[in-house]
C-alpha cells in the first residue's frame, strides 16, 4: 500500500477533491469542509445537551442525608409498619404530639426483619419503649423515614417507658374512616421520600419493586385536582405486609380498595391484594 | 454492497419506515395519564377571612388572619423558597427563650407550598406573637419570628 | 493486511477523528450535566451520569446511522465514514455506561440478582403501556458490543465480506429496539415534548436518507447495458471517460467499473475486497485503483493490491472498436492479469 508516501497528491488538481485517509496533508477544499463540519457537529452536540437537560420533568425536593448520620430518639412501635415516634412538642391542650418516622434498613431492604432479629437474640420486645438510634435520615413533602445505616449497630439504646401516664401518652391515636377507594400510584416510601429522585413512575419501577421485595413499606402516593398529595401505607386486611403481593402493581396508575385508618399522622389502608387492587 | 445486499437493505428500511413510526405514535397513545383522586383526605381548615397583619420573613411570607368578630385568629405561612429541612414544627412561645416543651406545638409546615394553623384565642394572646420554626427531629433553630399586634 | 499484525494501523486523520469524537462526547456530557446540575440540582447524581450517557448514545447511534446514506448521496461525506467504526464503538462504550449503571441502580443492592432483577421484575409483555422496556434496551446493548467486538478488520477478513455484513446489519434491529426502549420508557415520564420532537426528526432523518439512498441505488441497479450478439455490453464512447476516473456499468448482476488512466482502460469488479466500497467511485492515484471508502487500493492490469497487501478483486476483459468501450459481463477469478487496453482519446494528447 502507497499509505503514508502521498504529500504530492495535493499537487494533483484532478485529486484536489478525492479523501484519502491516510494521507498526511489533506487538500485545502477538504479540510476546509472537515473543519466546518466539525464546527457543525459540536454546536449540534453542544445545543442537544442543553436542550434536553433542559427539559426534565420537575424533579422533587426530597433529600437523603447520605454520608450524615444522625441519632434519633423516640418511642418504637410496630405497627402499622416499623417505626420511631419523635416527640414534636406539646399541643394547646398539652397533648404530646409525635412524628412517626417509619424505619427502614440499609440499601433496599426494610426494618421489619432486622428488628424481629434484635428482639430474638436479645430476647425482648421493642414495642412502646424509648430507642435511641443512629442512621440516616431521608424526607420529602412532610414526611421522614430512617435508615438503620449501621444495621443492627444502630439500635444504640433502648429503655423501657416506666412512666404510666407517658406510656398512654405515646399510644398512637387511631381514627377509622371506613371502607374508601383510592387512586394513586404504588411506591416506595424509601426511594420516593429521599434515596433517589425522580423515586417513582416507569423509569423507576425495577427499583422500587426491588425495594418493595425488600421489605421496604409501599405507600400509595395519591393526589386530588389541586395537585395536593397524600400518603397511605399500604398493608394487609390482617394488618400483615403484602409487599410481595403489591410488587405487579407498582409504579402504576391503580386503584386501592380497602379500610382507611389515620395512625397519628400516617393514613393506612389495609387492602386485601387478591380483590382490592385494580389497574386503572 | 453487492445487488443482494443492497435489496435487503431497502427491504428491510421500508419495513422499519412503517414499524418504527407505528411504534412511535403506539407508545406516545398509551402514555397513561395520572390518576386523579377527588379526596386525598387531608385535613384542609378554613381560612379565616380578614388580614389583621402580614410580613416577610426570609423565604416566608407570615399573615395573622382572623374572623370578622376577631374571636379566632389563625397564623398561615406561605413558603417562597422550599424548606430543606426534614421537619418544620411551628411553635407559639410562650418566653423569649424558646423551649420547644414549654410552648405550642402549633403543627408541622410542610417544605414548600403554605398552611394555616389555629392560633391559641384572644385572652391568651398578648401584644406580641412570637413565632418558632424548629426541627424537633435534628434539634435545630430554623427561625423566629416576632409579629406585633 | 499488512506484513506485520497491528490492531489499529493509526494515522492522522485516524488520530484527528478520534479526538474529534471526544470533543463531542465530553462537550455533550458537559453540557448536559452542566445545565442539569444548575436548574435541577435536586436530580439524583447516578439518575443524572445514566440519563447523560443514555441521551449522548441516542445521539452518537442517529450520527452513526446517518453517514452511510449521506455517502452514498455525496462523497463529500466520505471524511465521516472513514474511522465509522470507532464512532460506533464509541456508541457502543457509551450505551454500556448507561446500561450498566441503570442495571446496578435501579436492580442492584437488592434480594435479587440483577440479570433475574431485569427480566423479572416486570413481566407484563402483554401491555404496551407497562411494557419492560429495561430488557429491549438490554438486547440493543447485546447488539451494540456484538457489533463492536466484530468491528475489527479481523472478523471482517475471517468472517468473509459477505457474512459480516450480514451480521453487521443487527445494527437495524438495535436501532429499533433503541428507540422503543426511549419511547416505552423515559417518554412516559418527561412531560416536555422535546424529546419526542427530537427523536421523531432523529428517526425520520434516518429513514428517508436510507430509502432516498436505496431507491437511488435499485433504480441504478435496474439500469442494465445493451449486450450485443457477441455477448459484450457496450460500455460507452471513449470520450465519456475523465482521467483517472471509472464509468461503472451493470451486466445484471453485479456493478463493474471501468477506469481510464490516461488512454489505459481496465475493468474491475466495481465492490472493493474490504468492505464492499464502491470502486468505481475512486479514482486512480499514483497508477493504482484506490477506493473511496478506505484507500484500499487495486492495479489496473490484475485486481491485486500492490504488495505487501494481498487483497484482490475479480477483473473483467475489455476490447474497443472505433473509440467504443465494450466490456465482458463475464467475471474472470480475482486478481486474474488483464489486458490493459489502449485507446487514444479524440482531443487529448
Amino acid at each position: 500500500m502507497l499509505k503514508g508516501t502521498h504529500n504530492h497528491l495535493i499537487h494533483n488538481s484532478m485529486n484536489k477533491d478525492f479523501y484519502i485517509g491516510y494521507i498526511n496533508k489533506l487538500p485545502e477544499g477538504i479540510a476546509k469542509r472537515i473543519k466546518i463540519t466539525i464546527l457543525i457537529l459540536i454546536s449540534v452536540f453542544v445545543l442537544s445537551g442543553v436542550g434536553i437537560a433542559f427539559h426534565h420533568q420537575n424533579i422533587s425536593n426530597s433529600q437523603f442525608e447520605l454520608g450524615k448520620l444522625t441519632t434519633l430518639e423516640g418511642y418504637f412501635f410496630s405497627e402499622p409498619v416499623a417505626l420511631i415516634k419523635v416527640l414534636e412538642g406539646k399541643d394547646i391542650h398539652g397533648n404530646l404530639i409525635f412524628k412517626s418516622v417509619p424505619l427502614v434498613n440499609y440499601a433496599k431492604f426494610g426494618a421489619e426483619d432486622l428488628i424481629r432479629i434484635y428482639e430474638e437474640k436479645n430476647k425482648t420486645s421493642l414495642h412502646g419503649k424509648k430507642l435511641k438510634l443512629i442512621g440516616t435520615l431521608l424526607y420529602d413533602d412532610g414526611k421522614s423515614l430512617f435508615e438503620l445505616t449501621k444495621r443492627e449497630e444502630s439500635i444504640l439504646a433502648v429503655e423501657v417507658v416506666s412512666d404510666y401516664k407517658l406510656r398512654q401518652q405515646i399510644q398512637p391515636k387511631i381514627e377509622n374512616l371506613g371502607i374508601q377507594s383510592i387512586k394513586g400510584e404504588i411506591i416506595d416510601s424509601k426511594c420516593y421520600f429521599g434515596a433517589m429522585r425522580p423515586g417513582f413512575g416507569k423509569t423507576h419501577r425495577a427499583c422500587a419493586v426491588r425495594c418493595i421485595s425488600g421489605g421496604i413499606p409501599p405507600v400509595l402516593a395519591a393526589t386530588n385536582y389541586d395537585g395536593a398529595v397524600n400518603y397511605f401505607l399500604i398493608r394487609g386486611k390482617e394488618k400483615q405486609a403484602i409487599n410481595k403481593e403489591v410488587l405487579p402493581y407498582v409504579s402504576e396508575p391503580v386503584s386501592l380498595k380497602g379500610e382507611l385508618v389515620k395512625f397519628d399522622d400516617w393514613m393506612v389502608l389495609y387492602v386485601d391484594p387478591a380483590t382490592g387492587i385494580e389497574r386503572q | 454492497m453487492n445487488k443482494g445486499q443492497r435489496k435487503t437493505h431497502i427491504i428491510i428500511w421500508m419495513v422499519l419506515a412503517v414499524c418504527i413510526p407505528v411504534g412511535f405514535i403506539s407508545a406516545i397513545m398509551v402514555i397513561p395519564d395520572k390518576p386523579m383522586q377527588e379526596d386525598v383526605f387531608l385535613k384542609n381548615e378554613t381560612v379565616l377571612e380578614e388580614i389583621s397583619k402580614e410580613i416577610v420573613k426570609d423565604n416566608l411570607i407570615v399573615l395573622i388572619r382572623n374572623d370578622k368578630a376577631k374571636t379566632s385568629y389563625q397564623l398561615q405561612l406561605l413558603v417562597s423558597t422550599p424548606f430543606k429541612q426534614a421537619d418544620i414544627g411551628i411553635y407559639y412561645s410562650l418566653r423569649n427563650k424558646f423551649d420547644p416543651l414549654q410552648s405550642i406545638y402549633l403543627g408541622n409546615l410542610p417544605p414548600k407550598g403554605g398552611k394555616v394553623f389555629s392560633l391559641p384565642s384572644d385572652e391568651e394572646f398578648s401584644d406580641r406573637i412570637h413565632i418558632v420554626l424548629f426541627d424537633p427531629i435534628k434539634n435545630e433553630l430554623i427561625n423566629q419570628i416576632q409579629i406585633e399586634l | 493486511m499488512s506484513v506485520q499484525y497491528k490492531a489499529i494501523h493509526w494515522n492522522p486523520q485516524k488520530k484527528a477523528y478520534d479526538l474529534v469524537i471526544v470533543i463531542l462526547t465530553v462537550s455533550y456530557l458537559i453540557a448536559f450535566m452542566a445545565t442539569t446540575i444548575i436548574i435541577h440540582p435536586n436530580l439524583d447524581p447516578v439518575n443524572l451520569i445514566i440519563r447523560a450517557f443514555g441521551s449522548l448514545s441516542l445521539i452518537l447511534i442517529h450520527l452513526v446511522l446517518i453517514i452511510g446514506p449521506l455517502c452514498r448521496l455525496s462523497s463529500s461525506f466520505l471524511p465521516l465514514l472513514y474511522n465509522r467504526r470507532h464512532l460506533g464503538v464509541t456508541t457502543f462504550l457509551v450505551a454500556a455506561i448507561h446500561g450498566v449503571l441503570s442495571l446496578v441502580q435501579f436492580h442492584g443492592n437488592g434480594d435479587s440478582n440483577v440479570l433475574i432483577s431485569l427480566f423479572t421484575a416486570n413481566t407484563q409483555y402483554d401491555s404496551l403501556a407497562q411494557f419492560p422496556f429495561q430488557v429491549l434496551g438490554y438486547y440493543a446493548l447485546l447488539i451494540l458490543f456484538f457489533m463492536a467486538a466484530t468491528s475489527h478488520d479481523f472478523w471482517l477478513k475471517n468472517l468473509g465480506q459477505n457474512f459480516w455484513k450480514r451480521l453487521h446489519i443487527l445494527i437495524y434491529i438495535a436501532y429499533v429496539l433503541i428507540i422503543m426502549h426511549v419511547m416505552l420508557g423515559v417518554i412516559q415520564l418527561e412531560s416536555s415534548p422535546l424529546l419526542i420532537i427530537f427523536l421523531c426528526i432523529g428517526f425520520t432523518a434516518v429513514i428517508s436518507l436510507h430509502l432516498i439512498a436505496g431507491w437511488k441505488e435499485i433504480k441504478q441497479d435496474r439500469q442494465i447495458q445493451n449486450f450485443l450478439d457477441d455477448g459484450y455490453l457496450f460500455a460507452g464512447t471513449v470520450d465519456l471517460w475523465e482521467d483517472g476516473k471509472a464509468r461503472i456499468v451493470n451486466n445484471g448482476k453485479e456493478r463493474i467499473a471501468i477506469f481510464r488512466n490516461g488512454n489505459e482502460f481496465t475493468a474491475i469488479s466495481n465492490q472493493c475486497a474490504h468492505q464492499g466500497g464502491p470502486l468505481g467511485e475512486g479514482r486512480i492515484v499514483d497508477g493504482v485503483i484506490t477506493c473511496p471508502w478506505h484507500g484500499y487500493q487495486y492495479r489496473t492490469n490484475d485486481g491485486c493490491s500492490p504488495p505487501p497487501f494481498s487483497e484482490k478483486v475479480p477483473t473483467f476483459n475489455l476490447k474497443s472498436v472505433n473509440n467504443k468501450i465494450f466490456l465482458d459481463p463475464i467475471p474472470n477469478p480475482a486478481g486474474t492479469a488483464v489486458e490493459v487496453i489502449s485507446v487514444k482519446v479524440k482531443g487529448e494528447r
